[in-house]
């Protein structure tokens, strides 16, 4: 038995720094307060993102990108639709964004409603995916393709302290 | 130090087993390269219009003698066969500007081809309304990519000369 949890020890250790390594909570400057503009996201490159509780993102590639100012996430699944952190904020867990050495904590809300989607499309097409295109419209469930596509998530964010605000002011 | 080398030796047989396992045959998966595709061999049809259900096809280059492959999108206009690369800095992609022969897998059928990059931005215009709305349910009545912001590419496909 000891001869056996000798030699676990090595293995439990090097999972746990892996483990640790590649998740736990984002490092900068916090940024407590309200952010009205996000402009500077779409120009800053290699935004990270995490759950409040340190979970990255690993089976879908997430981008954020910026419509009117106002800042919004595009998941995508890579190779499976499983991601811990995507079920999490999903389930309304705080997201954290670490961008230009700053982390900003964020409250995410989930775009279920294709005319909210309709709208920021353009934005994500041209600034996300380098495309210029005329007549965008939402259609996933397409007869010509069917089963084709990627599997997306459109989520809206917002400072965690714009909305701990708002619902003060309320 | 002996569970150091115990662990890097399982590290070693895990890696060689994976590598047998992708490069014999059973890669590409998913983001995973792969080496020879096996299949049926058949003649590439006139009209590829057939791919619009398919997702993802596996198309074989080589590096140096050793075959690679790799799974990518494909995407049908007009009949015409045209597969694409998000990042167009990847092994695949600049093994296929040397060399144009590949070979392609679709629903585990190979076909002969050759594949050269597409530059000329009217025929750019055509491939990314295909790109949006097969991959990502955008539907478009034109589009085209912007120049000098894509990472990606996109290659015609044609059968061997």
């Amino acid at each position: 038995m000891r001869r056996a949890t000798r030699a676990t020890h090595p293995w439990v250790g090097l999972g746990v720094a892996l483990v640790l390594g590649c998740s736990g909570p984002l490092e900068g400057e916090r940024v407590e307060g309200p952010v009205r503009d996000w402009r500077f996201v779409a120009k800053a490159p290699g935004a990270v993102f995490a759950t409040a509780s340190g979970r990255r993102f690993r089976g879908v590639e997430v981008g954020p990108f910026v419509h009117e100012g106002e800042l919004y996430l595009h998941a995508q699944t890579i190779f499976s639709a499983n991601d811990a952190a995507l079920d999490a904020v999903l389930a309304g867990e705080p997201l954290e964004m670490q961008v230009e050495g700053r982390v900003y904590p964020l409250e995410a809300t989930y775009l279920s409603e294709a005319t909210d989607v309709e709208r920021v499309l353009p934005t994500l097409v041209r600034d996300g995916m380098h495309i210029e295109a005329t007549g965008i419209r939402w259609e996933p469930e397409s007869t010509r393709y069917p089963g084709t596509q990627v599997r997306q998530w459109f989520f809206r964010l917002e400072s965690a302290a714009e909305l701990d605000g708002e619902a003060s002011a309320r | 130090m002996r569970w150091i080398l115990r662990a890097g030796l399982g590290v070693v047989l895990v890696l060689a087993v994976g590598f047998a396992a992708l490069f014999g045959g059973v890669g590409p998966i998913t983001f995973l390269p792969g080496g020879v595709l096996f299949g049926d061999t058949r003649e590439p049809p006139a009209d590829w219009s057939f791919t619009d259900r398919i997702p993802e096809i596996q198309v074989q280059t080589h590096v140096g003698p050793l075959p690679w492959s790799v799974t990518t999108w494909v995407m049908s206009v007009d009949g015409s066969l045209f597969i694409a690369a998000n990042d167009c800095d990847r092994v695949w992609t600049h093994r296929v500007m040397e060399d144009p022969d590949i070979r392609l897998r679709i629903d585990g059928v190979l076909y002969e081809m050759q594949a050269h990059m597409e530059t000329d931005r009217a025929v750019g215009a055509r491939v990314a309304p295909v790109v949006l709305a097969k991959y990502f349910g955008i539907a478009t009545d034109s589009a085209s990519w912007v120049p000098g912001e894509q990472n990606g590419c996109v290659f015609r496909v044609e059968p061997r000369t």
